[in-house]
Parts: C-alpha cells; structure tokens; sequence
C-alpha cells in the first residue's frame, strides 16, 4: 500500500477552493482521505484562516487528517487541529488510518462526518445519529464483505465446544445495601454484548432508575473480560436496517446508562472492546484495571461504533481522540486511557 | 394463609414483605383497594417494624421474588417493581403474581 500524499496547508487551501474539490476525495474519489502537515505551514495565518479551512474540510466525504510531527499539543495542532477530524504525531499512526481507509473508505467516511457535526454533544441526538449512520453502514457493501469473510472462517474453523455459557442469565443483578451490583455473566464469550445482555442490562437500570435509594451501581463483568464487544454470533442477524434503527433506538442500553450515569460505576478489566467501552464510557465514573485495553474495531467491519461510542467517547475525549481510536482501530492501555479521561481512576488488579 | 385487609395503593409506595426479604415498588396500582401479599402474609409499608419471629413464606407461597422484575395481576392495572428479592410469592387478592415479559425485540446487529 502507498503512502498517503501529505498536503502542505497551502496546497490543501488551494485545492479546496474549487466548488467541486469534494469529489476528488473519498470512496469514489482518488483519494481517500486528506492529509495535511500543518506544523511546516510557515507564517502566521490571517485571523479566521482556521475556521475557512474547516468550512472547507467539512464538505470532504472522507477522513481529515492534521499530521503535527512537533506534537498535538503544539502551537500549529492547536491552531490549525480543530479543522480536522483527527490529529496525528507521527507518519505511523497516519500510515494506520490510511490503512483502515483504504479498507473501508465508506465506513471511514461516515464515522468522520459523525464525529465533525458534534451531535454526541446532546446524547438522545447522538444516539439517533449514530444509529442512522449505522443503519446506513448495514445496507453497505463493507459490511457484506466482513459479514461474508467471517461465515466462510466459521466454516472453514468452527468455533471449539464451551464457547457457551448456555441459558444461564446474561446479567448477574445483586443489591447490597443502597448498592446495585450488575456483573456481565458470559464469561466464556468474553461477555459479548448480545440482544439477551442488552434486554437484561436494560431491566437492571430501569430499577435504577426508579429505585432513588440506590445511591451506586456497580458494573462490571466476569470472567477474562469486562466485555470484548457486541456478540459477533448475531451480526447480520438483524431485521432490514430501517428496522435495525429503529430497534436501537427503540431499546438502548445507551440510554438507559445515560440516565443513570452519576451513580453508575464502571469496573472494568481485560478487553474493554467495542460496546464494551462504549457502554462504559457513559458511566460517571470508570474504573480501569491495570490490564484493562480499550479500543474500538468497528471500521474494520465496514461500521461505525454503535452501542453509544459516538456519544460517550467525544463526550470524555473529545471528539479528535474518539476519531483516532476509531480510525486506527489502536488499543490503548489503562494508563492511556487514565491520561485521555476515558478511564477515571485506576483500580487495583483483582 | 391471610391476605390481609385491601387496601388502595398509590404509586410509588415501598412496601416489604412480612416473611422474606422481598421488598417492592408500586407502579401501577387498580383504582380500588386490593389486598397484596408475599409468602403467604400481608404485604407491610417499608418502614414497618419487623414482625417477631419470622416463620418464613407458607409453602405454597414460596416461589420467590427476583430484583429488578416486574410483576403484574391477571386484569393488568397492579404492577410492581422488586427492589429486593425474597423467597416468598407474591399475590394479589389470593392470586400469584406473574413477571412482566418485555417485549421480544430482536438483534440489531
């Protein structure tokens, strides 16, 4: 795979002039995501510059990039950054996302506009957004081609016996007190997030929800994982993905955290993947273990996140971090994740 | 067994069961009085002092309450919601209680 092209910010300001600058860009442009290295820019820029260079860089169907090599928190990145979908220090992590683009430009594209319009930043309007982005995403042809990939390894490797946990309760509800204890209960799957954990996370915080006298819930999950994402059993299992949206927004663990968020407690450990952190992250607080990892996959599924993480991670990291946990697809440490904001403190390892 | 005397609830009202831990919330409540029980004794206001000597729920009423589900009459207008789980069943006007089933709704993944 080549490299990307790295514009100078003059050369960027200069082809996004033309009306029609948006087609070269994107998944049925030549390329699929804009690069620009704002740290060699030289001068100092008119006032507005940054704000005209984002109007522009709003139309584009793909991913923005701001490629500052002297660090984000530079003087440039901060000028110039907030034009961009993302801002990366090295050739390497852009290297990563331009690897994910040319894989799914379609999906990559539209996590970009998700993020840029900053819907997360109201959480009912977030998650419609999300999941109409989702929705669209479903109907895609980088989905199909994930989805088709994944039955024929299934085939080829069937999955070993005891990969189940049989019927036993998804969610483990206990009360202590004035404390709710919910423990995700699949621990054989890594406490994939299925149809079933949703329905039953969903009952647990409408308790929560009714109950004042609880004054914390507690979430965590058994076993090697706190949850390794949504249960890969059921994707493609959905109805149509007008109905698909229609269902996640119907019933959202999402939102159901959400309005529980200041007493909520996440405990996490292990694979913190996917819906895993997304769900977490809407907790008012987050606790991390020391061998916690975060990281969101769902490009790579020709998707965006859809269990919330549009709105839960812009709204503990902003929206430019979200945008590069996504595109690159990179998991972080706990360590990270504490440095970030995504994770509130750390806890001691079990 | 007792049912006690029938009484008219309000939503939002906590009460506990005599005989087990089952604690529970009124969601929804009949109009009319209606006598509530659980493991066989009246239902008692949250704050009540416990009763002495705990027997336990009668044996015919020990099918058990589960935290976090709701349970609902025949006729549909009495729901309540267990905040605490218990070992005894809970009736209403001598007819045990059924959980609330959510709607199916599929994957939408």
């Amino acid at each position: 795979m080549s490299a990307p092209r790295i514009h100078s910010l003059a050369e960027a300001v200069a082809r996004l002039r033309a009306p029609d600058a948006a087609e070269a860009f994107g998944p049925l442009g030549d390329e699929p995501l804009l690069a620009v290295d704002v740290v060699g820019g030289g001068g100092s820029p008119l006032p507005g510059a940054a704000d005209a260079l984002r109007a522009r860089l709003e139309r584009l169907p793909c991913p923005t990039i701001a490629l500052a090599r002297a660090g984000a928190r530079g003087t440039a990145a901060k000028r110039w950054g907030p034009a961009f979908d993302v801002v990366v220090e090295s050739d390497e992590e852009l290297a990563r996302i331009a690897e994910t683009t040319a894989r799914t430009p379609i999906a990559a594209a539209t996590c970009a506009q998700l993020l840029r319009f900053g819907a997360w930043r109201d959480v009912e309007a977030g998650l419609v957004a999300e999941s109409l982005a989702y929705a669209t995403l479903q109907a895609g042809p980088e989905f199909a081609a994930w989805l088709m990939n994944r039955r024929a390894s299934r085939a080829a490797h069937p999955p070993r016996s005891g990969r189940s946990d049989g019927d036993a309760p998804p969610l483990r509800v206990a009360r202590d007190g004035d404390r709710l204890l919910l423990t995700l209960d699949c621990p054989a799957r890594r406490n994939a997030f299925s149809a079933a954990m949703r329905d039953a996370l969903i009952e647990a915080l409408a308790l929560a929800a009714e109950d004042g006298s609880l004054r914390e819930i507690v979430l965590d999950g058994a076993g090697p994982a706190f949850c390794a994402g949504g249960d890969l059993d059921e994707f493609g299992t959905r109805p149509d993905p007008a109905t698909a949206h229609v269902v996640r927004t119907t019933r959202s663990a999402a939102r159901a955290l959400a309005a529980c968020a200041p007493r909520v407690v996440a405990v996490v450990h292990g694979a913190c993947i996917g819906a895993g952190l997304e769900l977490a992250a809407f907790a008012g607080r987050v606790r991390a273990r020391p061998d916690a990892r975060f990281a969101l996959p769902e490009l790579a599924m020709g998707l965006v996140p859809g269990a919330g993480g549009t709105v839960s991670l812009p709204r503990r990291i902003g929206r430019h971090r979200t945008a590069w946990l996504a595109l690159t697809g990179t998991a972080i440490d706990a360590a990270t994740a504490l440095d970030w904001g995504l994770a509130d403190e750390l806890a001691p390892a079990e | 067994m007792s049912t006690g005397e029938p009484v008219v609830l309000k939503p939002g009202t906590r009460l506990r069961s005599a005989v087990c831990a089952t604690e529970v919330m009124v969601i929804q409540a009949p109009a009319g009085p209606i006598a509530l029980t659980c493991g066989g004794a009246p239902l008692a206001p949250l704050g009540a002092p416990a009763p002495a000597g705990g027997s336990g729920p009668a044996p015919d009423a020990a099918g058990g309450t589960q935290i976090g589900k709701r349970y609902v009459n025949a006729a549909g207008d009495l729901e309540l919601l267990c905040t605490k789980p218990g070992a005894g069943t809970l009736a209403a006007d001598g007819a045990p209680l059924a959980i609330k089933a959510a709607r199916p709704l599929p994957s939408s993944d």
